[in-house]
């Protein structure tokens, strides 16, 4: 079997900040299997757990795993920290990318970039060739180097934020991609930057998790399975044409079906 | 028991007047004197020490302070001046133990800024009466160093060094007294560096009097010894079209009080003050201010950051008064603090009392710990936790560090602080 990401049996719960020791139950059970090469779709109404899973995937603090396993190119993920994750080939691109006033992009990127080569023993990039290297990528995703110079995300448009999140994605060269909503509010020509982005990325040894809305990103990328996750479980998995189906009929039927 | 036969031992704030008693004074030095013997310290209960107990002073034994070796000055000037060019070229005055130190300082020499001494205690801005700090300061200070720069020069930047090394006989106390003048249209930067070792106490006094259209820099580093306990007051008067400038760095000695009266007396005179307290263990520092807008016109803007780890405790009061004369004031104060440990303690007053009814004004105080959201964005992105900390640390005090417009205070400040000196590699 190769595959990449093999979910079992989730349950995870969000630490909830206005009571003490209260963790909400969010994902009641998930199965999912991703093969290498392979890109994945996740839809489902709002609430359904869709962006809880890509936390507990890259391991955000407020998210307690209460049950099940996550296996991640044969090792248990969820026993890494983050940047362990990310060291391992693992990527979330944000839903909503973080501000972090006081922190020059440019610098920033290089920091990750090093530190992920760092822990995966390659040699780290000096200033110059880091510098070739993000002026290449940036020119290909219509990023102008002015956002380099910025804080990172400050003052940034929606679709400014997003590029920068495919960006960083490019530039960390992962093995499995999160992309979590990254289609929300951008225009046509961002949406087709953003769909380049993770086509470049693909090959035999890379795969995806695509967590979206709508069909108009699957009109650019085109994914292999399409599952439904609703209130914490998958309960339906389809092949491409599944998202038209979806748009057209609504969640109503499937999930009716799954309650039955 | 206590022993009596060593009552004539005497202590804390007696032991340090004892110094001087039954001396010749000065009339300012008598008022002073009386004025501690008739108050003595003040408590918490005093709303204005109301974070900051002085109770230590009572606990120590004060003698006076000892000569210092020129070879320990030498080593500290050789590690942390000489080896930077840029430090090293500046005219500089040394002072160690409150004693200037004339074999180091090349001051007298080679600056545009004029140098005077006065074997006494004098000044215009702060009274020997005024308060418990200022007065020791009167009371025991012997000496003032009076700087001027002449109407229209250009003083350039001086470094003035502060060494202190404590000995094991007492806690030595440190007067000395720093008086600096700018006439009309003249410019001087200060850098101001705190060092030493061991227990001791500092208790500078230090007026500044900007005149008309004069510019002011002055960027103090407190990294005294963290044994040491340092109370200072500062008084700055501004004429008309003034600019005063002021960052400060509090992240040495055990116990640190800056008290800071700035007097905006011209109009359209503008006052900064930025400061950073980065304190560790069991450290204690306060930012005490009061700025008075007297005249319309003016601008003053506050900016204090506290970094606060393990049991340390911050402190900011922060005063603006606004005359009723005073119409179309700016003022703005802001204070943050960043609570890295769950025994840190930041205590923080903000105060505004406007007279005039034409005035821009505002306050605000953040407190809270590292934003767990930007850490894990930071660690989701392969750094790791302790780098990706570091880099949000750094990102809370490297805006305010920008704001000095000194190069070479920029740059020590950045180092002092752990500021990664960011080129622009794009």
């Amino acid at each position: 079997m190769n595959n990449i990401l093999e979910i079992r049996d989730l349950h995870a719960c969000v630490m909830d900040e206005t009571a003490e020791n209260s963790c909400k139950e969010i994902l009641k059970g998930v199965n999912l299997s991703i093969p290498a090469g392979e890109t994945h779709v996740i839809m489902g109404p709002n609430g359904s757990g869709k962006s809880t899973l890509s936390y507990v995937l890259s391991g955000h603090p407020s998210y307690n795993v209460t049950k099940g396993s996550v296996t991640f190119k044969g090792q248990d993920l969820l026993a890494l920290s983050p940047d362990e994750r990310a060291a391992a080939g693992l990527f979330l691109a944000f839903q909503a990318p973080i501000e972090l006033p006081g922190v020059n992009n440019a610098n920033f990127l290089r920091t990750s970039v090093n530190s992920v080569r760092k822990a995966r023993g390659e040699e780290e990039l000096d200033p110059v060739n880091f510098l070739k290297l993000v002026r290449e990528l940036s020119k290909k995703l219509s990023f102008s180097t002015d956002m380099l110079k910025r804080n990172v995300n400050v003052g940034f448009s929606g679709g400014e934020k997003k590029r920068n999140e495919v960006l960083q994605m490019t530039l960390l060269q992962p093995s499995f991609a999160i992309l979590d909503e990254t289609d929300s509010g951008l225009d046509i020509d961002a949406l087709r930057i953003v769909a380049e982005g993770v086509n470049g990325l693909r090959s035999p040894e890379f795969s995806s998790l695509i967590i979206t809305h709508h069909q108009r990103l699957l009109d650019h990328i085109q994914p292999d399975y399409i599952h439904v996750l609703a209130k914490g479980r998958i309960i339906h998995t389809g092949g491409p044409e599944l998202s038209r189906q979806l748009e057209a009929e609504g969640y109503g039927r499937l999930v009716g079906e799954a309650d039955a | 028991m206590p022993n009596h036969s060593e009552d004539h031992n005497l202590k804390g704030l007696e032991s340090l007047l004892s110094q001087v008693r039954g001396k010749e004074m000065s009339a300012d030095q008598k008022n002073a004197v009386a004025f501690l013997t008739d108050n003595g310290l003040p408590t918490r209960r005093a709303e204005i020490w109301k974070y900051t107990d002085l109770r230590w002073v009572n606990q120590h034994v004060f003698t006076q302070p000892s000569q210092v070796k020129h070879k320990k000055i030498q080593t500290w000037l050789e590690k942390n001046i000489f080896a930077s060019e840029a430090l090293f070229k500046l005219p500089r005055l040394i002072l160690a133990n409150g004693q200037i130190i004339e074999e180091f300082s090349t001051f007298f020499h080679n600056s545009a800024c004029e140098l005077e001494l006065k074997d006494y205690v004098y000044g215009n801005l702060g009274q020997p009466q005024r308060d418990v700090i200022t007065a020791l300061n009167y009371a025991m200070g012997k000496q003032t160093i009076q700087l001027n720069v002449p109407k229209n020069q250009h003083g350039g930047t001086i470094l003035l060094i502060h060494l202190g090394y404590g000995d094991q006989s007492g806690l030595a106390s440190f007067h000395y007294r720093l008086n600096i003048e700018l006439q009309e249209q003249s410019q001087l930067s200060v850098i101001e560096m705190n060092a030493g070792s061991g227990e001791y106490f500092t208790n500078p006094v230090c007026e500044v009097k900007v005149g008309s259209g004069a510019n002011f820099e002055y960027n103090k580093l407190v990294n005294s010894s963290l044994e040491s306990f340092n109370c200072s007051n500062l008084y700055v008067t501004l004429a008309d079209h003034a600019k005063y400038r002021q960052f400060l760095i509090s992240k040495g000695a055990k116990f640190s009080r800056q008290e800071v009266y700035m007097d905006l007396q011209g109009e359209w005179c503008n006052a900064s003050f930025q400061a950073v307290q980065n304190l560790h263990d069991r450290q204690h520092a306060d930012i005490t201010t009061v700025f008075s807008h007297l005249v319309p016109h003016c601008q003053s803007d506050q900016n204090v950051k506290n970094i606060l780890s393990d049991q340390s405790h911050g402190v900011f009061q922060g005063k603006v008064f606004v005359h009723q004369k005073a119409q179309k004031t700016n003022a703005q104060q802001q204070n943050q603090a960043l609570l890295l440990s769950d025994q840190a303690e930041i205590n923080t007053k903000p105060e505004l009392e406007i007279y005039a009814d034409d005035v821009k004004c505002s306050h605000g105080a953040t407190v809270g710990a590292l934003d767990e959201d930007q850490l894990f964005f930071l660690m989701a992105r392969g750094i790791p936790y302790d780098q990706a900390r570091e880099i949000l640390i750094n990102a809370f005090v490297a805006q305010a560090v920008e704001e000095i417009h000194d190069p070479i205070a920029k740059d020590l400040f950045k180092e002092q602080l752990g500021v990664e000196v960011v080129e622009d590699i794009t």
